[in-house]
C-alpha cells in the first residue's frame, strides 16, 4: 500500500512541481506573483481537450498544441497585466493578474459552460505492474512529461545564453540590464516559457482527473504559491522539490489521515515548516 | 564623564568577525572620528552601540550604565540615535512628517486618550511638537520645505534632514554614519558648520568618514578601525602621522584629502 | 426603501469594514491574508451569544470582535519577525486552519453550519459603526500615532532607529485588524442568518485584499471607497449579461495599469480636502 501510495504522491507531485517551477520562474525574474497563472493552466487543459475531441489528435501532439496557446496567452498576461505598470507598484500588478484571470475564467465559462466536462479518452487504459505498484499508462505520461519538461527547462537554464540571461536577470536586474541584457525580451521569455510549463500541466491534471472545470486552476495556484514559500523565492529547483513533497503530503494525508482535511493539512504543514526554517527548505536567506 | 565605553567587544557572523576586542572610549562633549577602509567594521559598530546587533562577547556602556539586552528604541529613550550610510528615510512622508514622528512624544502612548476625544488637549501638544520640529528643521536649514515629500528632496538635503530627524529624539550620543558620503566639497562646508553646532548643543558625537581631511579638521578624537581591530586612537595629527594608519589606507584609499 | 437596495447596501457596508480590516495592518507594512479567519471568529462567537445566550446584538457582536482581537494579538507576536510574502502565506494559513477548526467543531454546527441567526444587523447599526470607524481612523491617521504607523511601514529599521516601539504597534495594528474583521463578522452573521465555514474561506481574503488594494491603500478612504465600487460593479454590468464578470475583471485590470497606487491616493484627498474645506489641516 505504502509503496503505491509514493508512487501517487510522485504523480500529483510532479504535476505540482511544473505549477510551482513556474510561477517561481516569474516570481523571480518580475517579482510578480502571477494569479493569472491559474487561467493558463486551464486554458492548457481546455485547449488540449479541444485539439484531442475536434481535430483528433493524439495527446502528445495536443499537449505540444496546448502549450504554444499558453505561451501565447502567457504573453497576453504579460503585456497586458505587468508591462504597462511601472516596477516600484508592488501590489498593483498582482490584483492586474487576479483581474486578468477572472475575464480568462469567465471568457472559459461563456464558451464551455461553468460545469465540469470529463477530459476525453486520449490514452489506453493498461495498467503496468511492478511488484507492489503499479501504473497505468496516464501515470506513466504524467510523470514521463513532467521529467522530460523539468530536463529540458534545467537544460535551457542552465547551459544556453537565454537561459544564463534569466538567471542573471533573477539575480540582479539592474545588473543584468547594464551587462546588456534586455529586460524586457526576458521577461516576455519568462512568461512564455512558464506559461508553456502551466499548460502543460493544465493537461496533465486533465488526464489524471479526467475532468475540466473553469476554475480548475485556482486551487492549484494557490499550492503553487505554498510551495515557492517553502521552496524559497525563485529557487527553482527547490519549487521542483517541494511540489513533489506536497504531492506525497497529500495523498499520504488522504490515506492515512482524513479526506477533508486535505488541502487545510497542506498549508498547516507548509506553516510549520516555515516556522521552523523562516527561508524555506532550500531558501538562500535572501530577502525579496 | 565618558559617555559611551565599549569593552572588548567582538562581533562575528557565522566564519567571519566583523569587529575583535574593540574598546572605544568617547568623552563627553565630543566629536569623535571613526574611520577605517570599507568593511573595517565601522557600520557594524554602530549598529552594536543602537542594539540593531548583539555583541557576541565584551560590553557596551552609555553614560556609565550597561546597554546589555536593551532593545533598539528604549536605547533611542536613553539618548542614542544614529543617521544612516544608506539614508533611510521615511519616502512618502512630508519632512515636517519625518522629524516629527521621531520626537519622544507622550501622547505616544495615549491610545485611549484618542479614543477619549479630548482634542483640545491633543491640538496643544501637536503645536508644541510641531513647532519643535520646526526649529530643528530650521536649524538644518530646511524649513521652507517642510511639507515637501522626503523623497523628492534632493541628495544633499535628504542627508540633513536624517540628521534633523535624529537630533528630534533629543540625543545625548549622535552617530553619524557618512554624513558626507556623496557630497562634493562645496557641499561638505555646511555640514562641517552643523556638526560642530551640535557639539554646541551638547551632544556628544561619533562620526564616520572616510575623507580623512574632513575628519582632522572637525574631530577632537579619531579611532582607526581594519578589519575589526582598533589600530590607532588619538589626535587628529598623531594619526594622521601613524605608519599602521597610512599602510592600512594604501591599499584602499589615498591618505589625505579627498576629493 | 426596495428589499434589493437594502441587500445591496448591507452587503457593501460589511465588506467595507472587512476591507477596512485589511486595510489597518496594510498601513503598518503587514499584509495578513487571514482576515476572513478572524471574521469567522467574530461571526461564530456573536452568533452563538445572540442564539443560545440570548445576549443582545450590539453587546455578541462586540464579544465576537473582541475574542478576535485578543486572537490577534496572540498571533500577532509570531508575525512580528516574519516579512512580506512570508506573513501572507502565514496569515493565509491561520485563516485556513481557523476555517478548518470551524469546520470540525460539531458544538458551533460543523459541517452543516449555524443556522437560524436573528436578523439583527440593519443600515443603522451597520453604517453607524463605519461611521465610527472613519472618525476614529481619522483622527489617528492624523495624530503622532498616525506618522509612526506610516514610519513603520516605511523603513522599519529606522523607525526602530528613532524610537519606536515596533512590537507595540505591529502586534496594535494586527490585533486592531483582527478585531474589525471581528466585528464585521459579526455584522455578517445576523444578515446572513446562516454561517458556514465554507464563508470563510480564501476567496473571501482574497476579495476583501482586492477591495482594498483597488481602492488605494494610502488612505482610509480607498478601502471604504473601492469597496462601494467594486461590489456595485457587477450591478451595473447586468445589462452584459454572460459577460458581466469578464467585464469585471478587465476593469479590475484597467484600473490597476490606469492607476497603481489605487484609485484613491494621498494627493487625490489632499486636492478634494483643499477644496471642499478651504484650510488644510497641515499648515
Amino acid at each position: 500500500m505504502l509503496p503505491q501510495q509514493l508512487i501517487n504522491g510522485l504523480m500529483l507531485g510532479s504535476v505540482y512541481s511544473l505549477v510551482a517551477i513556474g510561477f517561481n520562474l516569474i516570481f523571480g525574474v518580475l517579482s510578480l506573483l502571477n494569479f493569472a497563472h491559474a487561467g493558463v493552466l486551464m486554458a492548457g487543459a481546455y485547449t488540449s481537450m479541444v485539439l484531442i475531441s475536434k481535430w483528433h489528435l493524439n495527446i502528445f501532439l495536443a499537449m505540444i498544441g496546448a502549450m504554444i496557446f499558453c505561451a501565447v496567452l502567457g504573453m497576453v498576461v504579460e503585456l497586458l497585466a505587468f508591462r504597462p505598470i511601472k516596477k516600484e507598484y508592488h501590489l498593483a500588478p498582482l490584483i492586474a493578474t487576479i483581474g486578468l484571470n477572472i475575464s480568462i475564467e469567465e471568457a472559459a465559462v461563456k464558451i464551455f459552460g461553468a460545469t465540469s466536462i470529463p477530459f476525453p479518452k486520449a490514452v489506453d487504459t493498461h495498467i503496468l505492474r511492478f511488484g507492489p505498484v503499479q501504473f497505468t499508462y496516464v501515470q506513466i505520461l504524467i510523470l514521463g512529461t513532467s521529467i522530460i519538461l523539468m530536463l529540458a527547462l534545467h537544460a535551457f537554464i542552465k547551459r544556453t545564453r537565454l537561459g544564463k540571461a534569466i538567471r542573471a536577470t533573477a539575480a540582479d536586474f539592474q545588473m543584468a540590464a547594464v551587462l546588456g541584457v534586455s529586460i524586457a525580451r526576458i521577461n516576455v521569455l519568462t512568461f512564455v516559457v512558464s506559461s508553456a510549463l502551466a499548460g502543460a500541466a493544465g493537461v496533465l491534471i486533465g488526464l489524471n482527473f479526467n475532468l475540466v472545470n473553469p476554475y480548475m486552476g485556482a486551487s492549484i495556484v494557490l499550492k503553487g504559491f505554498v510551495i515557492i514559500l517553502l521552496a524559497g523565492l525563485g529557487n527553482i529547483y527547490g519549487a521542483m522539490y517541494c511540489g513533489v513533497i506536497l504531492g506525497m503530503i497529500e495523498v499520504l494525508s488522504v490515506a492515512y489521515l482524513s479526506a477533508s482535511y486535505r488541502d487545510a493539512f497542506a498549508f498547516l504543514a507548509m506553516l510549520l515548516i516555515l516556522i521552523i526554517r523562516p527561508d524555506g527548505l532550500f531558501g538562500t536567506g535572501s530577502k525579496r | 564623564m565618558k559617555t559611551l565605553v565599549m569593552t572588548d567587544v567582538t562581533k562575528a557572523f557565522g566564519g567571519v568577525t566583523a569587529v575583535s576586542n574593540v574598546r572605544l572610549e568617547v568623552e563627553e562633549g565630543r566629536i569623535h572620528g571613526l574611520v577605517g577602509p570599507n568593511g573595517a567594521g565601522k557600520t557594524t559598530l554602530f549598529n552594536l552601540i543602537t542594539g540593531v546587533l548583539t555583541p557576541n562577547s565584551g560590553s557596551i556602556q552609555f553614560q556609565g550604565r550597561n546597554l546589555d539586552g536593551l532593545k533598539p528604541h528604549k536605547r533611542t529613550a536613553l539618548g542614542i540615535c544614529r543617521t544612516y550610510q544608506n539614508i533611510k528615510l521615511f519616502k512618502s512622508a512630508t519632512v515636517l512628517d519625518n522629524v516629527m514622528v521621531a520626537m519622544p512624544y507622550r501622547m505616544r502612548s495615549a491610545i485611549l486618550q484618542l479614543a477619549i476625544k479630548s482634542p483640545f488637549r491633543e491640538i496643544r501638544e501637536e503645536k508644541e511638537v510641531r513647532e519643535r520640529a520646526g526649529a530643528l528643521l530650521d536649524f538644518v536649514g530646511l524649513y521652507e520645505k517642510r511639507n515637501h515629500v522626503a523623497s523628492a528632496l534632493p541628495f544633499g538635503d535628504q542627508r540633513r534632514l536624517e540628521i534633523a530627524r535624529a537630533l528630534a529624539t533629543k540625543p545625548r550620543l549622535l552617530l553619524l554614519d557618512e554624513p558626507c558620503a556623496g557630497m562634493n566639497q562645496a557641499e561638505k562646508e555646511p555640514m562641517v558648520r552643523l556638526i560642530r553646532e551640535i557639539r554646541e548643543r551638547q551632544a556628544t558625537v561619533i562620526v564616520i568618514e572616510h575623507d580623512m581631511g574632513m575628519i582632522c579638521q572637525i574631530c577632537d578624537v579619531i579611532t582607526v578601525l581594519n578589519f575589526g581591530v582598533v589600530i590607532a586612537q588619538g589626535l587628529p595629527d598623531s594619526i594622521q602621522k601613524d605608519p599602521l594608519v597610512i599602510e592600512a589606507y594604501l591599499g584602499d584609499e589615498k591618505l589625505g584629502y579627498d576629493e | 426603501m426596495s428589499y434589493y437596495l437594502q441587500t445591496l447596501l448591507l452587503t457593501i457596508g460589511i465588506n467595507m469594514i472587512l476591507a477596512f480590516s485589511f486595510y489597518v495592518p496594510f498601513s503598518a507594512g503587514m499584509i495578513s491574508l487571514g482576515q476572513a479567519g478572524f471574521m469567522a471568529i467574530g461571526a461564530y462567537t456573536a452568533a452563538m451569544l445572540t442564539l443560545k445566550l440570548g445576549l443582545p446584538f450590539l453587546w455578541a457582536v462586540l464579544a465576537g470582535g473582541c475574542l478576535s482581537g485578543l486572537i490577534g494579538i496572540v498571533t500577532g507576536f509570531p508575525a512580528l519577525r516574519i516579512r512580506g510574502v512570508y506573513l501572507m502565506l502565514m496569515t493565509l494559513g491561520l485563516g485556513e486552519a481557523i476555517r478548518v477548526f470551524l469546520l470540525n467543531f460539531e458544538y458551533v454546527g460543523g459541517v452543516s453550519g449555524l443556522s437560524g441567526i436573528p436578523p439583527k444587523t440593519n443600515l443603522t447599526n451597520l453604517y453607524a459603526f463605519i461611521f465610527l470607524l472613519v472618525v476614529i481612523f481619522s483622527r489617528i491617521n492624523a495624530s503622532q500615532i498616525g506618522r509612526i504607523i506610516e514610519a513603520i511601514r516605511e523603513n522599519e529599521e529606522a523607525a526602530q532607529g528613532m524610537g519606536i516601539n515596533l512590537t507595540k504597534y505591529k502586534v496594535l495594528t494586527f490585533a486592531g485588524g483582527a478585531f474589525i474583521a471581528g466585528m464585521g463578522g459579526g455584522f455578517y452573521a445576523h444578515y446572513a442568518r446562516f454561517i458556514e465555514s465554507a464563508n470563510f474561506g480564501i476567496g473571501q481574503t482574497l476579495e476583501l485584499m482586492i477591495f482594498a488594494i483597488f481602492g488605494g491603500t494610502e488612505t482610509l478612504w480607498g478601502p471604504i471607497l473601492g469597496t462601494a465600487f467594486l461590489t456595485l460593479l457587477p450591478e451595473w454590468l447586468r445589462p452584459l449579461q454572460e459577460w458581466r464578470m469578464f467585464m469585471y475583471g478587465l476593469v479590475l485590470l484597467a484600473m490597476m495599469v490606469l492607476r497603481p497606487k489605487g484609485v484613491i491616493d494621498k494627493s487625490l484627498v489632499r486636492g478634494v480636502a483643499h477644496k471642499f474645506c478651504g484650510q488644510k489641516k497641515n499648515d
